[in-house]
């Protein structure tokens, strides 16, 4: 019964709806639902005509679609907090925790690879769990508590490894990961489409998908609606956590080891991915296809220039500014979703 | 202005206060400057904004003084009590009489045709009509905004809904309700039945549904449905949605209705699960159901896939209507669900509650809209701080009993005291 209400409704006169205006409108719509891949086909064109030996080159493709498949997975991560309205920045630590558990666990300790793998797996719901405590019960926000446990995890990283670097992790994960199998796709993109997939089925066919989607846009409607909303938040940042936990399983197969810091170097390439994707497929909506297409045209424009010499450092550059230009136009999309 | 930031571009506080106890004091607001807003009572916030724009509007016009401003007012006496609407119009009036123009935006009849000069109605986003109020009868007025709607206005009351029939046991009885502002609240209702609660603003007649649906936790209170019985301390608004009770809150943006989701999503959202098919929702089922009912419903444009902050508020109000209506709930609490909605909406809403309470539910109709009480209700309980004061029935439900009810109380009180 806030008064602030009242004051920021602006009550609104209803547009006559010309049929000229309704076509505009589509055909808008229409332009940047697909402009991302639009923005891509010129990428591909441009590299495809600068190095067409080595970037059209199939072995070229099929590692990047490949290589990519961690920083994919992680984006999912982002996708299901973020659906629901929350900020998870401690899943890149997740990932870096989750690898060097197996490795630790596999190479130091000599346990089973499958056993490893399951301790990791718990020990990300453990941490979204964790988060879902701070967030959802102590009513900390998620940003803020998510930045101090990423820090806390990474310590725990540098920690147990003792800042080592470590290798020699079971051949059989190595192999279920990295193997090339199919078109020279190696199963770790086969990963990766199942889990598209299955999160895009998650958030467009189940209830429970939609049920966050409402969560995310407005606690307070779905709480009146008898929703259980602190479930909800706490059950998508455990999800969160549990997904980045995967990616790290899938980066400790890609590598065959761990290291303390790799890692967290996904967290910036990730939110790009998850915001850029927002503006495709079904915009101004976190959504799972959209962030795929995302993270792949923001690897093709990276692999396109290192590929034509471009040093190191434009990475940074070329992701810090997807993800600023994402965010806006991911704003844009959706205050047009919300004014058609 | 210049005393408030000095030479060196420091703000000086005390001048600062001073202006603002001034101003404030000049319109009659006995404010302590130094209160955080969220400290003061919610009908007094509105108010400082009036005067911090005329403020405003003094500062810039005495850099240029033979310079006239304008004030624009969007429905600022929306959830203000009588004597401060009164006051707001004595200071809307002080502002015109020097010299400076004032555009109100209100749907509040009186309000428009007590203090405005001139009158634009606005219908469908379009210009209807210019009016000079002092000539315009109230009439005229409303015959211009409902426009084509006029053949659906008023329907008769059914007797059903009146008088409910004797035999009928009381299905739904409220006991020692406390909690929020409202003290040891009793309220018995039947199925068909549509019983008013109001007050003036703080009297505790919004908290009174708030309450009863879990929004905000009851301290105290029992709540017996026919044989069912539930402490209403204990009640959530997961658990009053199980025991049938839905609540249509005051503010359609912010807690009714997710403004940038479709008509759709929101209709489907308190049914979720009766789209699915083996556990996966169906789209097009809730796509052609939702365009169905809203078509019922009267909601303009019928178009399930527009966005809900596209519509007009009175259609916003209507899809609001339709998460809830599409249930067969054993009560309906409904808080101010006609507030910043144009007359013809306002009409359509009542023949909907009146509509689905011959269906066989109870509406409990918190507002302090005496108007839409008389219309709807057939009996109304009247709120003094907190508590029950009095419960009006049969003859004495028109709007002038029910306001001077509402003043009247205040008055015995003052006495009192």
């Amino acid at each position: 019964m806030a008064t602030k209400g009242f004051w920021s409704r602006r009550p609104r006169s209803p547009r006559p709806a010309t049929s000229v205006g309704a076509r505009n409108r589509r055909i808008q719509a229409f332009s940047s639902k697909y402009a991302l891949f639009a923005a891509w086909a010129c990428t591909i064109l441009i590299f495809a005509l600068l190095e067409p030996h080595t970037f059209l080159a199939r072995e070229n493709i099929t590692s990047t679609l490949s290589s990519q498949a961690v920083l994919v997975l992680l984006t999912y991560a982002l996708v299901v907090a973020l659906t629901a309205g929350e900020y998870d920045v401690s899943v890149a630590a997740v990932l870096t925790l989750s690898s060097m558990i197996i490795a630790i666990l596999n190479t130091e300790d000599h346990i089973n690879i499958a056993l490893s793998i399951l301790a990791a797996l718990a020990i990300g719901l453990l941490v979204g769990a964790a988060n879902g405590f701070v967030i959802v019960v102590i009513g900390v926000d998620s940003i803020i508590a998510t930045l101090g446990m990423g820090s806390l995890l990474s310590g725990v990283v540098l920690w147990i490894s003792g800042g080592n670097t470590l290798s020699g992790i079971s051949n059989s994960l190595v192999t279920l990961v990295v193997v090339p199998h199919v078109f020279g796709l190696s199963l770790s993109f086969i990963y990766v489409v199942a889990a598209t997939i299955l999160l895009w089925y998650v958030l467009s066919y189940l209830p429970v998908g939609r049920r966050l989607l409402y969560v995310g846009r407005s606690r307070e409607v779905s709480r009146l609606t008898g929703l259980r909303v602190g479930r909800l938040r706490w059950g998508a940042l455990i999800a969160a956590s549990f997904i980045a936990a995967a990616a790290g399983v899938l980066y400790a197969g890609t590598t065959g080891g761990a290291d303390p810091t790799s890692g967290l170097a996904f967290l910036l390439p990730a939110f790009a991915g998850v915001f850029l994707g927002a503006t495709t497929i079904q915009p101004g909506r976190f959504n799972a296809w959209g962030s795929f297409a995302a993270v792949y045209f923001l690897v093709t424009g990276i692999n396109g220039l290192s590929l034509i010499g471009i040093q190191v450092f434009v990475q940074d550059l070329f992701y810090g500014a997807a993800l600023i230009v994402a965010v806006s136009a991911s704003m844009l999309a959706r205050r047009r979703t919300s004014a058609l | 202005m210049d005393e408030i930031v000095s030479a060196g571009r420091r703000i000086n506080w005390r001048a600062l206060a001073r202006y603002a106890k001034n101003l404030l004091a000049e319109f009659g607001l006995n404010i302590d400057p130094k209160a955080t807003v969220s400290e003061l009572p919610p009908w007094n916030r509105p108010l400082i904004a009036v005067v911090r724009a005329i403020g405003n509007m003094r500062t810039i016009i005495a850099d240029a003084p033979d310079q006239r401003g304008a004030l624009i007012l969007d429905e600022p006496s929306a959830r203000m009590s009588q004597d401060m609407v009164s006051h707001l119009h004595a200071v809307i009036r002080q502002v015109a009489d020097l010299g400076h123009a004032v555009l109100l935006v209100s749907h509040n009849l009186d309000e428009v045709l007590r203090v405005t000069d001139r009158i634009t109605v606005l219908r469908d986003g379009r210009v209807a009509g210019e009016l000079e109020t002092a000539v315009t009868p109230r009439a005229q007025l409303v015959e211009l905004i409902v426009g084509e709607m006029r053949g659906l206005s008023s329907a008769p009351i059914s007797s059903t809904v009146r008088s409910s029939p004797a035999a009928a046991s009381a299905e739904i009885q409220i006991s020692g309700l406390s909690g929020a502002s409202v003290r040891e609240f009793a309220l018995r209702l039947r199925r068909g039945e549509i019983v008013g609660v109001t007050g003036l603003v703080g009297s505790g007649f919004d908290d009174v549904g708030a309450l009863l649906f879990g929004e905000r936790r009851a301290t105290a209170g029992m709540l017996h449905l026919g044989e069912h019985a539930e402490l209403l301390s204990r009640m959530t608004p997961v658990k009053a949605l199980a025991l049938g009770i839905a609540l249509v809150p005051p503010d359609r943006l912010s807690q009714g209705c997710i403004p940038e989701l479709t008509v759709a999503d929101n209709v489907s959202m308190p049914i979720l699960k009766s789209f699915t098919t083996a556990g996966a929702i169906r789209q097009q089922k809730i796509h052609h159901q939702v365009a169905d009912w809203v078509r019922q419903l009267g909601v303009k444009p019928a178009d399930p896939e527009m966005t809900v902050s596209s519509l007009s508020g009175g259609n916003q109000q209507k899809v609001l209507l339709a998460k809830w209506l599409q249930l067969s709930l054993r009560l309906l609490i409904v808080i101010e669900p006609t507030q910043g909605v144009d007359v013809g909406a306002r009409k359509e809403i009542f023949s909907l509650l009146k509509k689905y309470a011959t269906q066989g539910s109870a509406i409990l109709c918190c507002s302090t809209d005496q108007d839409q009480l008389a219309e709807l209700c057939s009996a109304v309980c009247i709120m003094h701080q907190g508590r029950l004061a009095q419960t009006l029935r049969g003859a004495d439900i028109n709007r002038k009993r029910i306001t001077t009810a509402v003043l009247g109380v205040n008055m015995e009180d003052s006495e009192e005291s």
